[in-house]
């Protein structure tokens, strides 16, 4: 599953309506295969898509719903009735066929949305945002649904969404959108390790960022040598980055620790500015000494004792787990 | 099937919503064998 | 405690006030009339008066041309309206915009000015005959007016703007995803708009329809002034008005109870079609308009511009009648003249004061009473508000023929004290105007209420304001644009109203409406036309008004 995520107005829902085919593109092409599609109408792409708000017509039964789109194809309504019956036993809404979608409840709407997607055997699908309209509980369910469900198929599916775990959990690649530009298209563990930009950084998960210089680059142990307002820092290297170039640090807060004894890490002092306490995990703010506030976690807050606010600390962060980005980007 | 999208720029109006965006979705990027252990290491659906 | 209660009391005490207004000038009239259509002269309980109009060959024509009239008008303004409504919303072709004012003309146009208009232009010796005669040698005038065609013709020039409004609410209504979920399973053209958009859109269809009906079935003024006497409603006029003997007078009462019974038995089925067929999303969103081909776009501004035409056909006809001297026989009057216009305001201005006095009175009872209705409806849960919404619907369809003959029948008693009845009283035209226009203050001040989000009102109220001072100052600046463009539309509808008042006016109260269809009848075309024109005029400054205020959406006003 391919993902495109970014921030709601970034321009990834344009780009699914245009490989879907109700946009037309000003410039450029898409190409299925090698058959470039720019002008081909949506329905002669072999796609299947499901809308946001799933768009399910309210004066036609689940089951007519789903077979309208093979209604116009002219196919025998045995046949009809024999795939709907199929794809909905797929979904697993086998009894719902003759109800009206406004008497289904949210996630059962998503099937049915899903199941007229599913049922022209489309070569492609097409996911917008459908999970954005379900309650928490329901999303992680029908989530893996989905996930199962296209693992089945096999088809290439193409999803969309601005929720950064939705993302993580659900896809092979994710493509990071931001103001109608590709950021950065790698896996899930690429995006969130290896950030190539301030704004993914910051996108994905949580990440301190701490601006500074390139002091020294060292190759041979995979280090560099950053100059930042909180001291002299080590970090991953990066063959992009020399001496003199800016560069920003990103260090995820469950890779720092507070008072930790280990040496030949990073080190920072700083004093608890606020804790929150999360259940799996306590967070803290630290004000390090040039005002930035740094976030670190202890992750296993049943053995620990929190400090009070104002406590001064140390915070550490190992330099392989601290990733350098070049400042422009 | 395989998705290629090249340099595509889309506009409403003046606004560019969409800018100069290339990249390609392989057949095999979502087949029932890639599990996630495959797809972590570095660039191997690329 | 003390303070609630305080507050708390005389709102009840408003609150019945409204309903004992609501009980006296609707409820009370309307079951005078069921009263008299089930009873004998003796008081007891009858069918006899429907069976006599049943079995009464006269009476059954007329009500099954009736019926035929007001199907075949909502089918010629359901392809007009329909037309001009997708034309408008989902197509691009030059002059889009301008006629997008289609929709308006209506509402500058009163129903009777469009009648007499329609003549003068159309009619055995109107402008066409004449043309034809001179330049095609043509022996004897067309009739193109006099006769079911002809308030065919002008029923369906005033109503179909009503549809394409009502289309034109519906469609805007329709999540456009709908139709692209159809176009990516293969639904093109004509029949993704038979599957999936028309029927989208049928509950403000079946709205629009409804009205038109009910309006042609209980119009008599357009009729009568085309001839045609042997409809229903031209029937119940005649019955009442003329008063030959009780029996015909019993007659035109059944009439109007049948008339009531009508826009009673469709409100309910409509409510009902509509509540199980609500689609609408609440988003207005936008589509990305079709561009019509080179040929298939000037079609559209062909029919359109002939359209405009034909409705502006009314306009023209009633100016030019209006300043024309001795206008006969003639395609254009030879000689121009303002004295119509100082005959009928300098000389005699009763009509125009008397207008502006009633309907200014009107417009001040409808704010009274119809925005606090609009506040019980959309912020309380006090008893019987369904009803009361109910009911304004119900009073939104019940023809004004009906209302008049029910007030002419209930109110014909002298009150206690001052020995006068109400049907004596000038008092009592404001009153029906007030009833007749009162859903669209309510309607309107209701939406915009509903778009006021109650939390808003619940902030003041936390910080320490009272109820009356949290409406006040919070809930009034934010409403008062909707409530302003329903009070000026109930103002508009107020001053064309030719219906219910022409049963009750009486000698010295005549408004402008009487006066143009008592010129016309009298044979004095020119002061008819000349009145109105002024009401055209009245009419388009409201309007105006309505847009500086409002823009142009009016739609959710009607349905």
């Amino acid at each position: 599953m391919f993902t495109l995520l970014g921030p709601s107005g970034c321009g990834k829902t344009t780009l699914l309506r245009l490989i879907a085919g109700f946009y037309v593109p000003d410039e450029g092409e898409v190409r299925f295969d090698d058959r470039r599609v720019n002008e081909v109408p949506p329905h002669e792409r072999g796609i299947g898509m499901v809308f946001q708000n799933y768009a399910l017509w309210p004066h036609m039964t689940v089951f007519d719903n789903i077979a309208y789109g093979l209604k116009l194809q002219k196919i025998a309504s045995a046949t009809i009735a024999e795939r709907v019956g199929s794809v909905l036993e797929k979904v697993k809404l086998g009894s719902l066929g003759d109800r009206y979608p406004g008497q289904l409840s949210g996630g059962q709407q998503q099937r049915v949305a899903l199941a007229r997607a599913l049922v022209l055997n489309p070569k492609i699908l097409l996911l917008d945002e459908p999970l954005s309209n379900l309650d928490a509980k329901i999303r992680i369910s029908v989530r893996a649904e989905i996930r199962k469900l296209q693992k089945e198929l096999g088809i290439t599916t193409v999803y969309v969404t601005h929720d950064q775990e939705e993302a993580l959990t659900l896809s092979d690649r994710i493509a990071v959108f931001n103001q109608g530009r590709v950021l950065q298209i790698g896996p899930p563990r690429e995006l969130y390790e290896r950030p190539q930009s301030r704004f993914v950084a910051d996108f994905i998960g949580i990440n301190n960022l701490i601006d500074g210089t390139v002091q020294a680059a060292d190759p041979a142990r995979k280090t560099l040598t950053v100059t930042t307002a909180a001291g002299e820092l080590a970090a991953l290297w990066d063959e992009r980055l020399h001496p003199g170039d800016t560069c920003v640090l990103c260090v995820r807060p469950e890779n720092a620790a507070i008072n930790a004894p280990v040496d030949g890490q990073n080190r920072i002092k700083g004093r608890i500015a606020f804790a929150a306490y999360l259940g799996n995990s306590l967070r803290y703010d630290v004000e390090l000494e040039h005002g930035q506030i740094f976030k670190a976690d202890i992750r296993d807050p049943w053995h620990h004792e929190e400090f009070p606010v104002g406590t001064a600390v140390s915070v550490s962060f190992p330099a392989s787990s601290t990733v350098a980005i070049a400042g422009d980007r | 099937m395989r998705i290629t999208v090249q340099d595509l720029t889309k506009r409403f109006g003046k606004n560019e919503v969409v800018s100069r965006i290339s990249f390609a979705i392989q057949e095999g990027e979502c087949s029932p064998s890639s599990d996630r252990r495959a797809a972590a290491r570095p660039r191997c659906c690329a | 405690m003390n303070r609630l209660r305080l507050s708390l009391t005389p709102a009840a005490f408003g609150y019945g006030l409204i309903w004992t207004f609501l009980i006296v000038f609707v409820l009370f009239p309307l079951t005078r009339i069921f009263y008299d259509a089930f009873t004998n002269e003796a008081g007891g309980f009858t069918l006899a008066n429907f069976l006599e109009f049943f079995t009464d060959s006269f009476y059954l024509r007329s009500f099954w041309k009736s019926m035929v009239l007001g199907v075949v008008t909502v089918f010629t303004t359901s392809v007009i309206g329909i037309a001009v409504a997708f034309l408008i919303v989902r197509y691009d072709f030059p002059y889009r915009n301008l006629f997008s004012y289609l929709t308006m003309l209506p509402m500058i146009l009163p129903p009777l000015v469009g009648v007499l208009g329609f003549v003068f232009i159309l009619g055995r010796a109107g402008t066409l005959n004449v043309l034809l005669m001179d330049w095609f040698g043509l022996e004897h005038p067309v009739n193109f007016m006099y006769g079911m065609q002809g308030v065919l013709l002008v029923e369906t020039v005033h109503l179909f703007p009503l549809m394409t409004m009502s289309i034109l609410d519906a469609l805007a209504k329709v999540d456009p995803s709908l139709e692209e979920a159809a176009q990516g399973v293969g639904a093109k053209g004509f029949r993704r708009f038979r599957d999936i958009t028309l029927p989208l859109t049928t509950p403000g269809y079946v709205s629009g329809a409804l009205l038109v009906f009910i309006w042609t079935f209980a119009d008599f003024l357009t009729p009568l002034v085309l001839g045609v006497q042997d409809l229903l409603a031209p029937q119940a006029y005649l019955n009442i008005v003329q008063f030959v003997d009780r029996r015909i007078f019993r007659m035109g009462i059944v009439i109007s109870a049948l008339l009531v019974i009508l826009a009673i038995v469709f409100v309910i089925a409509a409510r009902q079609y509509v509540a199980i067929k609500d689609y609408s999303s609440l988003a207005y969103s936008k589509v990305e308009r079709i561009q019509l081909g080179p040929v298939k776009r000037w079609l559209a501004v062909g029919f359109l511009g002939l359209l405009m035409l034909i409705c502006f056909i009314p306009q023209v006809g009633v100016l030019l009648a209006s300043v024309g001297r001795g206008w006969a026989l003639t395609p254009f009057p030879e000689h121009y003249t303002l004295e119509f216009f100082r005959a009928v305001s300098i000389e005699t201005p009763k009509f125009i004061i008397n207008s502006l006095l009633f309907c200014g009175l009107a417009l001040l009872m409808c704010l009274v009473i119809g925005v606090p209705m609009a506040w019980v409806m959309g912020r309380t849960r006090a008893p019987g508000r369904d009803t009361m919404d109910a009911l304004t619907t119900l009073i939104l369809a019940i023809p004004g023929t009906a209302l008049g003959i029910a007030y002419v029948r209930a109110f014909n008693f002298p009150l206690p004290f001052i020995d006068i009845p109400l049907t004596g009283m000038w008092i009592i035209l404001p009153l029906v105007l007030v009833v007749r226009r009162l859903p669209y203050t309510v309607r309107a001040s209701l939406s915009s209420l509903q778009l006021v989000h109650q939390s808003m009102e619940e902030a003041a109220a936390n910080v320490g304001a009272t109820r009356l001072r949290t409406f006040w100052d919070i809930t009034v600046p934010l409403i008062w644009k909707g409530i302003f463009v329903g009070a000026l539309f109930s103002f508009i509808t107020s001053l064309q109203e030719a219906s219910a008042t022409i049963f009750l006016t009486l000698g010295g109260w005549e408004m402008i409406p009487f006066g143009i269809f008592t010129f016309y009848i009298a044979g004095s075309q020119s002061q008819a036309a000349a009145l109105g024109v002024i009401l055209i005029v009245l009419c388009a400054l409201c309007l105006y008004a309505v847009n500086r205020v409002a823009g142009t959406r009016v739609g959710g006003l009607f349905g």
